[in-house]
């Protein structure tokens, strides 16, 4: 075409020349201006043209050969051989590597400074678990790692355990330790399960735990270890901590929105059942509304239920707030009868309903009793109530390890259960430590009504309804209850569920026969109240009957039966002392039964090797259901009939001990088939 | 990275650091797709051009910069020069025959301010308006005269 225009390559020659300078000006080292590629050592001395345009010779050559063969800068044309190129000597060579060197050196040492105020970090680490309280037992790092232990929640990347007792605080020497996770969500997991759980006499704190820098890392150089924990790359900020926030809690915010988020997670995937569970749940409340009292304690001993539906619409509050509000409830006797008793009764829904009955049955009762009584006074009725319903359990050991994963889940058991723990953790001492620790929480007392509400719903559901129990308990116990609550209550308690009639049928009738008894003044149960109401426990009594090794013992097997089998006949004979006690039994027979429980426990355990675990606790109930058993080949109408005859007498005198002469006649059944 | 995105990368590094009077580089533009550039042109104080504002493109192939990237002017703004064609293509050596690699979007936009300031006349190039029909669209396919060595 026609163009018209020519202009300056001198110009542009001028300005290029001089850009490009700064161009490679900038860095330390020398690039080459048209790759900008830093030059090789060899290329420091090459100048391909007269000019003294410096190139690499990587560029050169594709000038000369796929280029036009000029000097970019000058426009000559590149001579054959290099104008100027002096190869580098040795001395040169070593010197220039050593420059290089010292400059590297420098580059580190300026890191280091810069990483100077990093020593004082500390950095939250998501998959890492810190663990204070642990017995010098379980200090060992095999130990956590097992299925049993640490190991359920997630495949764990190491455990570092810190003999130091420093963090052992009043509970005596106790150790900690760092469980570190593959992933984040396992140990947040481990936390919100083990975290406030009572074990070996010791209650364990779980947190996630900080890490600082690598001491390598802070000088900038190569850490020498393969495994090193510390840290040697910049943690996130969010997550990092100097000690002065450390101190004010700031960490533990953070944790707690870790944790947090995590609960809602697990919470969205679980909303669909629990709304179920609520309608479920309304079904309670008519067994106790059916109560013709309505004194002020009567509404006491309804808050459970109420709380049940406000805590429904609760999130799951943190697992402290729920403990730490029931600093008293440490009983071991407890422990193992909570957890038996619920999975009693989920156990015996499908196949007979009538003992569910019979348990609700025993709730009206025991609510109605209580209203003479101050509020703190009716829990322990409740907790007894659920100690005598674990009768069953030892029974039918078949069912207690398919159902005890469910019933465990009191307290942490919701939680546990969206983390979608196995049910064949239920032998596992964290699980077993759920049970204690619900029969920690007074949760006892509602466990069976809603039992009865979750007897007709698919086995994943009850789980929830245990959560929201908690939820509800958490608040509501040390709560005043309020009318409104109690309102609410009321307007839900439209019969949803089928059971609602028939439950309420059978709390009538079992109140007419209990006012119909005669009250029979009986030493062992006026004294009952005496001394377990002031503790709120019913294995408070234990220990005044036995000596102290023997209780712990007995709560050392209970939590760790898998370890402790042969504490199992120790925690057996108290749990028979004080059955005795409370059912009226004479002491001479009391070590014949002993021993017949022995026995019967033996052969149970021999035909069920599967099944240790709260074998101890239910053990006296056991031995009350093989009675009836001997005596009552036909159970259908078990409940009424054993009800009227062992323990009419002083039913009336407390509720707690009616309902669980009650509740283990009716839960007694389906061992009866089987063994009898 | 190849050699031609480190060495655009460079020189972009440096327009921003030290940009020469007159020409802005919109990074925006840039970070959409490294291989086009738009550049603002601001005319010269001394010269016929001053006050306005123009707009380069440059589209840089694959052998930046052993060869030389596509320059034209765009927007609504079309210098009246008698190197500028009316669609923007420039009549400018350096960016074709007398390219070389030493050269770089600052030179060729400096070199394009001076070629402006050094203009008397406010004029499209004679050849304007068959040009524009007939050219291609890529200014580096005409084949150019240089004959005009005065401006």
């Amino acid at each position: 075409m026609f163009a018209i225009g020519l202009y300056g390559n001198q110009v542009g020659k001028n300005f290029s020349n001089k850009s490009l300078a700064k161009m490679s000006g900038c860095d330390e080292q020398i690039e080459c201006p048209l790759c900008m590629e830093p030059l090789e050592i060899d290329d420091i001395n090459f100048f391909p043209c007269t000019c003294g345009y410096q190139i690499c010779r990587f560029c050169w050559h594709r000038i000369r050969t796929d280029e036009n063969g000029l000097c970019p800068a000058c426009r000559k044309a590149y001579p054959e051989d290099p104008a100027k190129f002096n190869p580098l000597t040795e001395d040169e060579l070593q010197r220039i590597k050593k420059e290089r060197r010292q400059k590297d050196l420098q580059r580190k040492q300026k890191a280091a400074e810069n990483r100077k105020h990093l020593a004082n970090v500390r950095v939250v680490q998501r998959n890492l678990v810190f663990v204070v309280g642990l017995s010098t037992r379980l200090a060992d790092t095999e130990v956590l790692k097992k299925h049993e232990y640490f190991g359920k929640f997630g495949k764990i990347h190491k455990v570092v355990i810190n003999q130091s007792t420093s963090y052992a605080g009043a509970q005596g020497p106790s150790a900690s330790a760092y469980v570190t996770y593959n992933k984040t969500e396992d140990a947040l997991k481990a936390i919100t399960a083990v975290n406030n759980v009572h074990i070996d006499g010791r209650t364990l704190k779980a947190s996630l735990g900080t890490t600082k820098y690598c001491s390598h890392f802070l000088r900038g150089t190569q850490c020498p270890k393969n495994d090193c924990m510390y840290l040697h790359e910049l943690g996130e900020e969010a997550a990092s901590f100097t000690k002065e926030e450390m101190q004010v809690g700031k960490h533990q915010e953070y944790e707690q929105k870790l944790v947090e988020q995590f609960m809602n997670s697990q919470n969205t995937a679980q909303s669909q059942p629990q709304n179920k569970i609520s309608s479920r749940k309304k079904t309670v409340s008519p067994v106790q509304v059916i109560q013709p009292s309505g004194s002020p304690p009567h509404d006491e001993s309804h808050s459970p239920p109420i709380q049940l539906s406000t805590g429904q619409t609760q999130l799951i509050p943190p697992n402290t707030a729920n403990r730490e509000a029931w600093p008293s409830l440490q009983s071991s006797g407890n422990i193992g009868s909570t957890g038996s008793s619920k999975s009693n009764q989920t156990s015996t829904s499908p196949v007979d309903r009538s003992p569910e009955k019979n348990k609700t049955e025993a709730k009206t009762t025991s609510t109605k009793s209580k209203p003479t009584e101050p509020f703190a006074d009716s829990r322990p009725a409740l907790t007894l109530i659920s100690s005598a319903e674990s009768i069953p359990v030892t029974s039918s050991p078949p069912r207690l390890s398919m159902k005890n994963p469910e019933m465990l889940l009191s307290s942490l058991g919701n939680k546990r259960k969206n983390l979608g723990l196995n049910d064949g953790d239920n032998l596992s001492l964290f699980s077993s430590i759920n049970g204690f620790h619900g029969a920690r929480n007074p949760k006892p007392h509602v466990q069976p009504v809603v039992e009865v509400a979750t007897t007709e719903i698919p086995d994943s559901l009850p789980v929830n309804t245990t959560t929201d129990w908690q939820a509800a308990f958490g608040f509501g116990q040390t709560q005043n209850n309020s009318s409104t609550n109690n309102k609410d209550w009321l307007d839900d308690d439209l019969g949803f569920d089928p059971l609602e009639e028939s439950s309420r049928g059978l709390a009538d009738l079992l109140e007419k026969e209990s006012s119909s008894k005669v009250p029979p003044s009986l030493t062992p149960f006026s004294r009952m109240p005496t001394f377990m109401h002031p503790h709120h426990r019913s294995h408070n009594s234990l220990g005044h009957n036995l000596p102290p090794d023997v209780l712990s013992s007995r709560m050392m097997g209970l939590m760790n039966s898998p370890l402790h089998t042969n504490h199992y006949p120790e925690s057996m004979f108290t749990d028979l002392l004080h059955n005795k006690e409370q059912t009226q039994y004479n002491t001479n027979q009391q070590q014949n039964d002993v021993f017949n429980v022995k026995d019967w426990q033996d052969g149970l355990r021999a035909l069920l090797p599967n099944i240790n675990i709260s074998f101890g606790s239910p053990h006296n109930d056991t031995r009350t259901n093989s009675h009836h058993n001997m005596t009552q080949k036909n159970n259908t109408n078990w409940s009424s009939t054993t009800h009227r005859t062992d323990q009419s007498s002083w039913m009336p005198y407390d509720p707690a001990i009616l309902t669980s002469g009650n509740i283990s006649d009716g839960m007694y059944h389906p061992p009866s088939t089987e063994y009898s | 990275m190849t050699s031609m995105e480190k060495r655009l990368h460079k020189e972009l590094q440096l327009l921003q650091k030290e940009p020469p009077h007159g020409v802005k580089i919109d990074v925006e533009s840039i970070h959409r797709n490294l291989t086009e550039w738009i550049v603002d042109l601001e005319g010269a104080q001394e010269s016929l051009y001053r006050g306005e504002k123009f707009q380069l493109l440059f589209k840089f192939g694959d052998r930046y910069p052993f060869d030389s990237p596509q320059v034209m002017f765009i927007g609504n703004n079309i210098p009246v020069h008698p190197h500028v064609y009316s669609n923007g293509h420039i009549c400018l050596s350096i960016l074709t025959d007398d390219w070389s690699p030493a050269l770089s979007v600052t030179s060729v936009c400096l070199s394009i301010v001076s070629m402006l300031s050094s203009c008397t006349e406010k004029k499209r190039p004679p050849d304007n308006a068959l040009y524009v029909k007939t050219c291609s669209k890529n200014p580096k396919k005409t084949r150019w005269f240089y004959h005009d060595d005065e401006v």
